[in-house]
């Protein structure tokens, strides 16, 4: 994602308090729940567009397993690396692999099919040493991982590279800490906690607030006009450079 | 005083860098207000948790258990050293320090066509007032209308309700 421009919570603050008419945080809810409510856009704005990606670069852990650090979802890259921590040599990419499972750390493991075809007796799958003796010698990519529970399980051979770099997506903040909001995020933001504030206040006032609800539910949601989603395509449609790079190679791929 | 929503306190504030009310209050950390019913659902939100930073006040009022009280509670600066806050309230007039008529009374200026309509009104209520519900003490007492210029005079006569 291509920006380096953000709001401050407070500035969201100052326009979303004064439309709800609640500037001193008396008539609704503390502070703290709007920005609460904030970083709930945000969370919902990760899960929706991928928007945030987090990067994590750590020593090679010796018992070949390594926590998903909080706050992220959806591993995109996995690369061991040799060098310094801060400065990769050579690197390898890290394979998922189906139903690998390390769950108590070691070389030892568990796979349907096994890397070096050792899982045998069952015939439907190939790469099994017992029935498909013309595969004996094939071994299959060394460098995997599979997660379980938010573990990160790797074959043993990754060992060789000291250091792992992990690239997720991230949810947004820590919960607690202040919200980090793109500036093209604003609309949909404010639009988020404003239906969010009129939401929770229809249990107070169904006849006052339900009618307020509706109008700001129609704001942020509206499939044209919403603000949601002209978050969501604005997403989409960022990232110009990555698409005119990408038509140039396609269109000139014959010369290369 | 008394009103909806701690609406009687304007604001409490304290110096987070100095733990007392130095500095103007703008630029200080503000005490929300809070329902003492409420606080305990603070704590479940990382964001609405009593901190320094995120102080609150909550306010008990009249009676608790026969005794008089009237106390702010401040929540959220427990662990930390604060001399001072700045407390800015709202206050009334007491009408019980207002029996001298030759007293001024202290009510601004834009408040007197709003005393006027009061007095007046008070006065409409009272020529409203039936007779019949004025309690005399005497339950068989015939009406006497005659000091009002009120509703009973214009009220049908019984007897003649009869015919």
């Amino acid at each position: 994602m291509t920006f380096n421009d953000f709001v401050s919570v407070d500035h969201l603050l100052a326009e979303i308090t004064a439309t709800i008419n609640d500037t001193d945080y008396k008539k609704g809810f503390p502070k703290g729940w709007y920005i609460s409510r904030i970083q709930d856009a945000m969370q919902e704005l990760s899960f929706d567009t991928f928007w945030l990606t987090v990067q994590e670069d750590v020593n090679m852990p010796t018992n070949h397993q390594h926590e998903m650090p909080k706050n992220v979802f959806n591993i995109r890259e996995i690369y061991g690396y040799t060098g310094t921590l801060c400065n990769p040599m050579k690197s390898q990419v890290i394979y998922w692999k189906r139903l690998f499972n390390n769950n108590y750390d070691g070389n030892g493991y568990t796979a349907q099919v096994k890397d070096d075809g050792s899982n045998g007796a069952d015939i439907y799958q190939p790469n099994q040493r017992t029935y498909t003796g013309n595969m004996q010698g094939y071994y299959g990519p060394k460098f995997y991982y599979n997660v379980q529970n938010g573990l990160i399980m790797l074959s043993k051979e990754t060992g060789m590279f000291p250091y792992l770099r992990i690239i997720y997506n991230g949810m947004g903040v820590e919960n607690g800490d202040m919200p980090i909001i793109p500036r093209f995020f604003e609309r949909a933001v404010v639009d988020y906690v404003e239906e969010k504030f009129y939401n929770a206040m229809k249990a107070r006032d169904p006849r006052m607030y339900r009618p307020l609800w509706s109008d700001a539910y129609s704001k942020l949601n509206d499939l044209v006009n919403g603000s949601w989603n002209k978050a969501r395509k604005r997403i989409k449609s960022m990232d110009s450079k990555q698409k005119d790079s990408m038509n140039e190679y396609i269109s000139s791929m014959y010369h290369k | 005083m008394d009103l909806p929503n701690n609406a009687g306190v304007i604001y409490i504030t304290y110096n987070e860098d100095t733990c007392s009310c130095e500095g103007p209050a703008f630029a200080q950390i503000w005490f929300q207000p809070v329902n003492i019913g409420s606080v305990q659902n603070l704590y479940g939100d990382e964001y609405t948790r009593p901190s320094t930073k995120n102080p609150y006040f909550y306010r008990v009022g009249h009676e608790v258990d026969g005794v008089g009280v009237n106390r702010l509670y401040l929540l959220g600066i427990e662990c930390a050293p604060v001399k001072d806050v700045e407390i800015a309230i709202r206050s009334s007039l007491d009408p019980k320090k207002l029996c001298n008529i030759d007293e001024e009374i202290p009510l601004p200026d834009e408040m007197i066509q709003d005393l006027m309509m009061q007095v007046l009104q008070l006065g409409r209520f009272i020529m409203l007032m039936p007779k019949e519900n004025v309690n005399e003490g005497t339950d068989n007492a015939e009406l006497n209308t005659n000091m009002y210029a009120n509703r009973a005079v214009n009220l049908p006569q019984t007897q003649q309700q009869e015919q």
